[in-house]
């Protein structure tokens, strides 16, 4: 299982990543990606994630826009959108291509409720 | 409460009271008085005058009787005249009579006829005949020297009347009568009187002489009265010799039983009377009339005395009027401010120097409270605004989100040592912001200033580089709180953010001739100035707002290139003493 892990900010990666590693141990494959043409490279490279975390906040390139740009060529990723305060009610209430939109910074219960939905942890998802 | 429009009616009448008591009173009872002066004296004069011009009349009227008199008297003062009456009486004169010396009496009657002869040449001309009417015998005989076209003739005459002129002498013993003879000719005067024998104490018969009237009323003929006047002459009997005017009979009956004043209808008249021989001189004088011309006199001295007080009238509103107009404006500029119009400038044109001076001080005054009540919005808004700013200025709690963040990565990191010095500096942070002082040194601010940048090097890890350069001199200046952090910030969502490159903030402190210069420099993405004038960049504006706030003439400069960085340079005047205790006793509160 591959998850790629997209954010701007090292340390939400690694954050990120940790938890994640806490709550699924070590059998999935992580990848950090330090921005939307990282993201692509890492891609191109490893082909589609089985889970992708995408920054909303980004600069250059938003996390919805790489979701749109990514999700054709990854039909079968799970797309987990992180949101800062920088959401904006207008950019709420947009349609968001992503499967899960989380809350930064997430706490591990939260993290795992997603990952049951994802299909990543057994149990049922809250959603 | 609704004030009244105009008050100054009140005002302008006691004005105009003031002026009648002071001028048009006084000139009223002036002009009174004067008049009811001139009337008496008017009516003294005209009566004086009236008085003398009837002691005139008389006085030549008495004189012209006198001499008719006097030859009245002629049988008295020679005793031939009388003879010659006596023998009339026995009737010795007529033709059948039987004479006892025909020589004696034709002497006699010659001596007789020659002296009234004598007498009708010598008096005045106006005596036209003499004639005696003896009783006795000789009665129904006249003996007559008249004056005729042809001259003086003699004649004996037969006299009917003498029954009838005795009638009227038998009256007055042996006086003089003077009358008009009802059957006599009506311009003429006639003499009356009965000559008695003085040795006998018998009648002899009357003596009559007749004058002309014109020579009686010559005298009274100059005599001119007034229109409703009247001037009268009656003669013993009080028959009318002459009158002119009026003659109303009431009226003469008035004067004649010694009334000095009557009235007839509506009108007051005064009568005067003078006995001249046993004729009546009257005088009756309207009052009316008198008062007639006075009251023209007095029409034309009360048209100069109005044309007077018109004048003074005029002169006195012309006067009061630039008064009035003055006291108008500079009332309605204090209803003015009374209403809050501090703008309103009151004008009075052609006003006297003590009314502009009034003026001046009420537009002053306004000005003055002007200024006042906006010094004291000024300063309470400047207060409200430095505080709102001061509050805005705060850090931006985005910060604070991302720096937490942060802080849970390091702790989940394990990087318990690095946590600890962002949690240290994230309280310096705070201690700085939670200070009472609104004033820092530059030194403090720019500690402040590192701290911010260290925090943000926790989430931007080496994408962001800082450098601070700080001149001695210029790092112990006071400069308003959290001046330079909102433009550090600014550097960093504006010019690196948005973008994936690194940045280099340079901070730098100097200063330029009595100027603190403060410089925030970065390498970032930088901007198109125009942008500025279209949308100044909030965190810019607010910094301006506050350094003008502390300090008049702060200025700054922006200077931007796009792909190339910003620099902000803050310049704030070195301030005097006088300035700095101010703005550390703000500094206290």
């Amino acid at each position: 299982m591959k998850i790629l892990l997209v954010d701007d900010e090292r340390l939400v990666r690694i954050c990120t990543e940790s938890m994640l590693r806490e709550l699924l141990g070590s059998s999935p494959d992580f990848a950090q990606a330090s921005g939307a043409a990282c993201a692509q490279e890492w891609i191109n490279e490893h082909g589609a994630p089985d889970l992708c975390f995408v920054d909303y906040k980004m600069p250059l390139c938003n996390g919805v826009e790489l979701i749109r740009k990514l999700r054709a060529d990854c039909p079968d990723t799970k797309w987990v959108l992180m949101s800062g305060y920088d959401m904006t009610p207008e950019d709420q209430s947009l349609e968001i291509p992503a499967d899960q939109v989380l809350s930064k910074p997430a706490s591990l219960e939260e993290l795992a409720e997603v990952l049951k939905y994802c299909g990543m942890m057994e149990g049922e998802g809250r959603w | 409460m609704q004030r009244r429009k105009r008050p100054l009616p009140g005002f302008r009448h006691v004005h105009l009271r003031q002026f009648l008591i002071s001028a048009v009173v006084p000139i009223l009872v002036l002009s009174i008085i004067l008049s009811s002066y001139y009337l008496s004296q008017s009516l003294n004069i005209h009566k004086t005058s009236s008085s003398d011009m009837m002691d005139t009349a008389a006085s030549v009227l008495t004189s012209d009787l006198s001499e008719i008199e006097q030859i009245s008297f002629t049988p008295y003062l020679y005793s031939d005249i009388e003879q010659i009456m006596i023998y009339m009486y026995n009737g010795y004169l007529r033709d059948d009579s039987d004479a006892p010396a025909a020589l004696k009496i034709a002497t006699l009657e010659t001596n007789y006829t020659m002296l009234f002869t004598k007498m009708l040449h010598t008096s005045r001309q106006k005596i036209q005949a003499i004639t005696f009417y003896p009783f006795g015998v000789g009665y129904t005989d006249s003996y007559t020297i008249s004056r005729s076209a042809a001259g003086i003739r003699y004649a004996q005459v037969e006299a009917s009347a003498v029954g009838e002129l005795y009638s009227i002498t038998e009256n007055y013993d042996t006086l003089p009568v003077f009358l008009q003879l009802d059957s006599g000719d009506p311009d003429t005067y006639t003499l009356l009187r009965t000559i008695r024998d003085i040795d006998t104490q018998k009648d002899l018969g009357i003596l009559r002489i007749d004058i002309k009237t014109d020579l009686i009323i010559d005298c009274i003929h100059s005599v001119t009265v007034t229109e409703r006047s009247g001037l009268l002459l009656l003669d013993a009997l009080g028959n009318q010799i002459y009158a002119i005017g009026e003659t109303d009979s009431r009226l003469i009956e008035m004067a004649l039983s010694g009334k000095t004043e009557g009235r007839c209808g509506i009108h007051l008249y005064q009568f005067e009377v003078r006995d001249i021989k046993g004729c009546r001189l009257i005088h009756i004088c309207s009052v009316d009339d008198v008062l007639n011309s006075f009251v023209d006199s007095f029409v034309i001295i009360l048209g100069v005395i109005l044309l007077a007080y018109t004048m003074t009238f005029l002169l006195y509103r012309k006067q009061s009027a630039s008064s009035f107009n003055s006291i108008e404006a500079i009332l309605e500029a204090i209803r003015q401010l009374q209403q809050g119009n501090l703008d309103y400038q009151c004008q009075v044109h052609d006003g006297k120097e003590e009314y502009q001076v009034i003026v001046d001080a009420v537009n002053e005054m306004g000005q003055n409270l002007k200024a006042l009540i906006r010094a004291e919005a000024d300063a309470r808004d400047s207060q409200s605004r430095a505080e709102f700013m001061a509050l805005q200025s705060q850090i931006n709690p985005h910060f604070l989100y991302n720096t937490l963040n942060g802080f849970i990565a390091l702790n989940r990191m394990g990087e318990s040592k690095q946590l600890e010095i962002s949690i240290l500096q994230l309280t310096k942070l705070f201690r700085h912001i939670c200070s009472r002082s609104d004033a820092v040194t530059v030194d403090q601010e720019y500690q402040f200033a590192s701290q911010y940048l260290q925090l943000q090097q926790l989430r931007f890890d080496d994408r962001i580089a800082y450098h601070i350069d700080l001149e001695g001199e210029a790092s112990r200046q006071l400069i308003p709180k959290l001046i330079i952090q909102p433009l550090v910030e600014n550097s960093i969502v504006h010019g690196m953010e948005e973008s994936d490159r690194p940045i280099e903030i340079t901070l730098r402190a100097y200063i330029e001739e009595d100027t603190l210069v403060l410089v925030i420099e970065d390498t970032g993405v930088g901007f198109d100035l125009s942008i500025l004038e279209t949308s100044p960049r909030v965190g810019l504006k607010n910094v301006m707002n506050r350094l003008e706030l502390f300090r008049k003439g702060s200025r700054y400069e922006v200077d931007s290139t796009p792909g190339m960085g910003t620099l902000v340079r803050l310049m704030i005047p070195l301030t005097d003493d006088g300035q700095e205790a101010e703005h550390e006793n703000t500094a206290c509160r």
